[in-house]
């Protein structure tokens, strides 16, 4: 874009221009641009002219009691020590049995530290420190035991939902070989023969 | 706590915790500004009330997805645009024909979509609004079209950036630009005996 008044002076950018007629302060630039150029003071005290009508518009009002008619019709969340008050009514008997598991830990803990004084906190660190790895791997065990009844559950779970005749045989056919299987395997692992094993005083195979 | 003195992201974040007070401040904070702007928008006091009421249970009861990234006036500004022209094109579908809506095939219906065309003396709401919303300039900006005066409002009225106005109409930038440059040389035709008065 070039200036009337010169061939090669490049306008103010717009937004230049209407910050300065919306009362910028212009930098020592676009002074020196605005006092060369025409183009660009007038497009300034246009935008400061309507920005002045703009300014003098009456400022509308809502009625009196407009907040309290918004606040009438709002649902804000309830407080933090409502809503756990809330949830506590919700539960009584939840909340009843940890008030008295707190209790009792409370009432056990002082009647511990009475009664056995010698057993101070640093002891019973390092008696967990010690138990530690065996507390760790009964844990694996526990948990390994968890998802096995779990998956079984979902087995059965899953034949009864689609139980008939065949279902059921094809179910005990399955549960037969798997067994079979598992036992042989089982056996195999221990190193132990089949045949050598004896059930009261019968042997097998 | 002085809530006067607060931020409107500490507001707001009061106010998602059940702080009733937080929130009134809120209100009072942008009652006029929105008020101003849906009113300007509908020219009808009460149907402004209304809708800038609709705005404020709106903002507060989705108050969990203000992206507290934008500046909450931005957010409030968009609710209330968004509603108050979802209002306008509604309004202005069954009131096309002062006939009846197109769609009314009956008498009865025809009489009910119909405009109802009362003189001023019959409306006082009209005689108000001709009251505040006087003078060359709210003429000229009611002749605009309503995402042109909705864009120029934004930007001398409440002072709004482009950017915040491209957040708010939820148009390019450029387009921005071009809405309020029209708008600009639509107000300075329609005002131009009044300038150059003014210069005069």
């Amino acid at each position: 874009m070039n200036d009337t008044n010169s061939e090669t002076t490049t306008h103010l950018a717009v937004e230049s221009r209407e910050r300065i007629g919306m009362g910028g302060e212009p930098g020592p630039g676009a002074s020196r641009h605005l006092a060369s150029c025409e183009a660009c003071r007038r497009e300034v005290a246009e935008v400061g002219s309507l920005q002045a009508r703009f300014t003098a518009l009456e400022v509308l009002v809502p009625s009196t009691g407009f907040a309290n008619r918004v606040m009438a019709s709002v649902q804000l969340p309830a407080p933090r020590w409502s809503r756990a008050l809330d949830g506590l009514r919700a539960h009584p008997p939840r909340v009843a049995a940890a008030a008295a598991t707190a209790v009792a830990a409370v009432i056990g803990t002082v009647v511990w530290l009475t009664t056995y004084p010698q057993v101070t906190p640093g002891v019973m660190a390092k008696l967990v420190y010690e138990r530690g790895t065996g507390l760790v791997w009964q844990a694996v065990v526990a948990v390994g035991r968890v998802v096995y009844d779990s998956g079984l559950a979902t087995l059965l779970e899953a034949f009864r939902a689609d139980l008939n005749a065949w279902s059921a045989v094809g179910a005990l056919a399955t549960l037969t070989l798997v067994g079979m299987i598992s036992m042989w395997m089982l056996l195999k692992l221990m190193e132990v023969s089949p045949s050598a094993i004896r059930i009261g005083a019968r042997r097998i195979g | 706590m002085d809530y006067a003195e607060k931020t409107d992201k500490e507001l707001v974040r009061l106010s998602r915790r059940g702080d009733e007070r937080a929130a009134r401040e809120l209100v009072h904070r942008f009652e006029r500004p929105v008020f101003s702007i849906v009113y300007r928008m509908v020219r009808d006091r009460e149907l402004a009330e209304d809708l800038s009421q609709d705005v404020f249970v709106r903002t507060f009861n989705n108050l969990d997805r203000y992206d507290r990234s934008y500046r909450f006036s931005s957010w409030l500004f968009k609710i209330a645009y968004n509603l108050t022209v979802d209002h306008l094109r509604k309004r202005e579908l069954p009131t096309i024909s002062v006939h009846g809506a197109p769609d009314a095939l009956t008498p009865e219906r025809q009489e009910a979509t119909s405009l109802n065309l009362e003189s001023d003396e019959e409306a006082p709401d009209n005689r108000l609004v001709a009251k505040e919303l006087a003078g060359e300039l709210e003429e000229a900006i009611a002749e605009l079209r309503e995402d042109y005066r909705t864009a120029i409002l934004l930007r001398h009225v409440e002072g709004r950036s482009y950017e915040e106005i491209s957040e708010i109409m939820g148009i390019p930038l450029g387009t921005v630009k071009t809405y309020i440059f029209r708008a600009r040389r639509e107000l300075r035709a329609a005002l131009s005996g009044s300038y150059d008065d003014s210069e005069d």
